[in-house]
């Protein structure tokens, strides 16, 4: 393999794992509280068209990112709503806000099919950095929001593990009545998580739109809610892993081009599934390797609604 | 300016009443807590005692009522306010999380834990607290590693280290061992004389006299008298509490019958319970075709075992069941052998709630003809088996396609006992039948078991209602602390000396 095209490939796989480092650093925060957005495909492809038609309108990528996380954070909201205040099932309701995602998105976005970005995130060069041979234009030359992507999951990490805040949404997830009994709002704090994870969704929705496709097709998103949401699952709840496991499916979804340059006699269409493929046998991977840990990692109380009393 | 309230008072409950649908779980109750006092709560299992004191941790909201706390008056329904005004509960289900360290637990939701903090931060903090209220932890040990009693501790500490002055313990003896039982009694009295004050839920009379300053005996959601440890005994407090009900259980009149062969023989049996502390002693009885044996007992002496052992739910340490003759070593062969059972649990053990009543009404014969023919259950018959079912024991519905969760709680036992009531059977085991029910389902359902005892079964009546047992059963006996303290015959039994016996009274 020659050097450009590595160079290409690393920077392409970067790049192309920032909308899911976005969404799942989200992700991991809600399900910290014990809440799991299934619909996270949706909120991403929400997030996805109101940053593009924002940025069509205003000629502003960052308005665009702003607007699709007010929308993603919005459209969370509702499926928190629904799911934590009203206490009912979270795949039932996760799966018909998906639908409707898909159907609001391609009805609304059917006359700008195949239409550019107006404003699309700029590449920033590191100072020094970017100018390291091979290094440099791999890793350093990346759109400003790949940069922010990636302080994210370190961000998470210290707030939960190194500040009040962070333990006591730990402590929702873990144990919502423990919670309840020490004064700590559960449904209050499961609300607010759902919004946030919702708003950086959007935003990861929207760079894909504004940074990595740069145009509007229907159902843009493509799976990557998905695979954010698998991502977390992987990462056993661990911010750092989930900066791994997003990097991995970029990997694996950039290596189709790889093997077209490099002429290998594999169809395209292997290397398309690949990434869901390999989100499969990750997953059965890692639950493997945990029971042989004997650590239940997951948080104990997600996915189960809480009642007082 | 009057005063109008004693200052020696740190809470004040006024009229408090809490419903849950028709049950009135407190009725119009009013108690006061001194400062520095420990106050026992004392009653039978559903006489209100958590209910009431959850109503003042702000974890239920009262229908009515008000909560005074030095002379303020207490919004209701937020542990938070509750927790502010100075009352902490602990729960009987302690509520940390167990992945977290003590220390950890500790800082869940405290103010006073600076914005940021490292653990080691948190493990000096929780050290510090464990010192202020002298209660020994170790803040670094994750809680899933701790004992009952340890992990008792680290609730109590974090409900002290939140400023409560009243501190609400439901039941905590319940799983400790013996010697921790001590220990926290000891630290108990400690902290009421630093002027805390300790409400500490129980239904064991003795431990209640040991520990406590003032002692109020609840039942039926009323309050009936409180009284100070100086003028209470063993006695004067199991005779409230097993006071005979307005509504006398025994106007039913206790009926007369032959007993026929032995059916029931249980010999020898002694069992740990889960938590491997021994829970039954060499208990030995029998129980005969036409003979209602009533078990009576404070709860948590045994009684629990002693049912799972019956119906092969448990396997004992030594001693053995048989039914029929029939050694019984696991839930299967107890069936087989006859075993009808009307488990206290109605709704979860007893029937399936989500499913319709004629699903439930078929499943001790779904295997039989003719609901069952070739493998296949046949809608029709099922349906006309359940229908008939549902005429004998006048359930509220005649549609057999209702659900069970939406019956009462009464017209759910007369299904389940009128499922388990028939004529195969050899031998029933109901426990606490009539817990729950209003007077008239109440009725049915000891009619029911006379009736059925009449017609040749012989029944294991596990009851902590007295009354109840007095009235139904031919012999009773008394369990304490997992051994049969006293045996009585329906013409013998003195309802005040095995109130006594159940308290823990010599003989």
């Amino acid at each position: 393999m020659n050097d450009t095209l590595l160079v290409a490939s690393i920077a392409s796989a970067i790049s192309s794992s920032t909308a899911v480092l976005i969404a799942a650093t989200g992700e991991l925060l809600v399900e910290k509280t014990g809440v799991y957005n299934i619909a996270l495909e949706g909120v991403m492809l929400v997030g996805a068209l109101a940053g593009f038609l924002v940025d069509l309108s205003s000629g502003s990528w960052l308005l665009g990112l702003l607007a699709a996380a007010v929308a993603g954070g919005l459209f969370a909201l509702l499926y928190g709503v629904i799911t934590v205040l009203f206490r009912t099932d979270l795949i039932v309701v996760g799966v018909a806000l998906i639908l409707v995602a898909q159907g609001v998105t391609d009805t609304l976005g059917t006359s700008h099919v195949g239409q550019s970005a107006k404003s699309v995130i700029p590449i920033w060069n590191l100072p020094l950095l970017s100018r390291i041979p091979f290094v440099g234009p791999a890793l350093f030359r990346q759109s400003i929001v790949t940069y922010v992507a990636i302080l994210l999951p370190v961000g998470a990490a210290y707030l939960l593990n190194r500040t009040r805040h962070g333990l006591n949404i730990k402590a929702i997830g873990e144990n919502p009545e423990a919670a309840d009994t020490s004064g700590i709002s559960v449904i209050g704090w499961r609300l607010f998580y759902t919004g946030v994870g919702g708003a950086m969704a959007g935003i990861g929705g929207a760079v894909i739109t504004l940074g990595i496709v740069k145009d509007w097709v229907s159902d843009v998103t493509a799976g990557e809610g998905w695979i954010a949401f698998a991502v977390v699952f992987f990462s056993g709840w661990q911010p750092g892993w989930v900066i791994a496991g997003a990097y991995f499916f970029g990997a694996l979804s950039v290596l189709g081009d790889v093997g077209q340059a490099l002429g290998w006699s594999i169809p395209s269409e292997f290397f398309t599934v690949l990434p869901y493929i390999g989100t499969i046998l990750v997953m059965i991977l890692r639950a493997w390797l945990q029971r042989r840990r004997g650590a239940v990692s997951w948080p104990a109380a997600l996915g189960l609604p809480f009642y007082r009393g | 300016m009057t005063i109008v309230n004693n200052h020696s008072d740190a809470l004040t409950l006024r009229g408090i009443e809490k419903r849950f649908g028709e049950l009135v779980a407190v009725k119009r109750l009013s108690l006061s807590f001194r400062r520095g006092e420990v106050h026992a709560l004392l009653g039978e299992n559903g006489a209100g005692k958590s209910t009431l004191m959850n109503v003042a941790a702000g974890f239920l909201t009262p229908d009515e009522g008000e909560i005074e706390v030095g002379g303020q008056r207490l919004g209701f329904g937020s542990p938070r306010a509750s927790l502010a005004a100075g009352i902490g509960m602990v729960h009987q289900h302690f509520r940390l999380v167990e992945k977290f360290t003590v220390a950890e637990n500790l800082a869940v939701g405290a103010d006073d834990v600076s914005s940021i903090s490292t653990p080691r931060q948190l493990i000096e903090r929780a050290r510090l607290l464990a010192e202020k209220f002298d209660i020994s932890v170790d803040p670094a040990s994750p809680v899933w590693a701790l004992s009952e009693g340890e992990k008792q501790r680290v609730e109590i500490l974090r409900t002290m280290s939140r400023g409560a002055r009243v501190l609400i313990l439901d039941e905590p003896t319940a799983v400790l061992t013996p010697d921790e039982a001590t220990r926290l009694c000891t630290n108990l009295r400690a902290m009421a004389a630093e002027g805390t004050t300790i409400i500490f839920i129980s239904h064991k009379l003795n431990e209640v006299l040991s520990v406590a300053d003032r002692i109020s005996v609840m039942r039926h959601g009323s309050l009936l008298e409180t009284r100070e440890r100086s003028d209470s005994t063993v006695a004067t407090l199991s005779k409230m509490m097993f006071a005979e009900h307005e509504t006398g259980t025994n106007q039913l009149g206790h009926r007369q019958r032959d007993s026929g062969e032995e059916i029931l023989i249980v010999s020898h049996l002694s069992a740990d319970d889960d938590r491997g502390v021994p829970a039954l002693d060499d208990v030995s009885f029998v129980v005969r075709q036409r003979e209602i044996v009533g078990v009576v007992g404070v709860a948590g002496n045994g009684q629990k075992e002693l049912e799972q052992l019956v119906t092969g739910d448990r396997r004992p340490q030594e001693g053995s069941v048989t039914i029929d003759a029939r050694p019984i070593d696991g839930i299967r062969s107890a069936i087989k052998a006859g075993l009808a059972y009307i488990p206290e649990d109605r709704k979860g053990t007893g029937l399936v709630p989500s499913q319709s009543i004629w699903r439930n009404a078929i499943l001790r014969n779904y295997l039989e003809q003719p609901v069952n023919r070739h493998g296949i259950i046949r809608g029709r018959h099922a349906r006309s088996f359940a229908s008939e079912l549902v005429a004998r024991v006048e359930l509220s519905t005649s549609d057999t396609a209702t659900l069970v969760h939406q019956l009462s709680g009464g017209n759910a036992q007369k299904l389940l006992a009128g499922r388990e009531l028939e004529q195969r059977r050899r031998i029933v085991v109901a426990v606490n039948p009539t817990q729950g029910l209003d007077i008239k389902a109440a009725e049915a359902v000891r009619t029911s078991l006379s009736d059925a005892c009449d017609n040749g079964l012989a029944i294991l009546l596990i009851s902590a209602d007295l009354d109840e047992a007095l009235g139904l059963a031919d012999r009773i006996l008394v369990l304490y602390e997992g051994r049969v303290v006293g045996e009585f015959t329906a013409h013998d039994a003195d309802r005040d000396h095995i109130g006594m016996l159940m308290g823990g009274a010599r003989q």
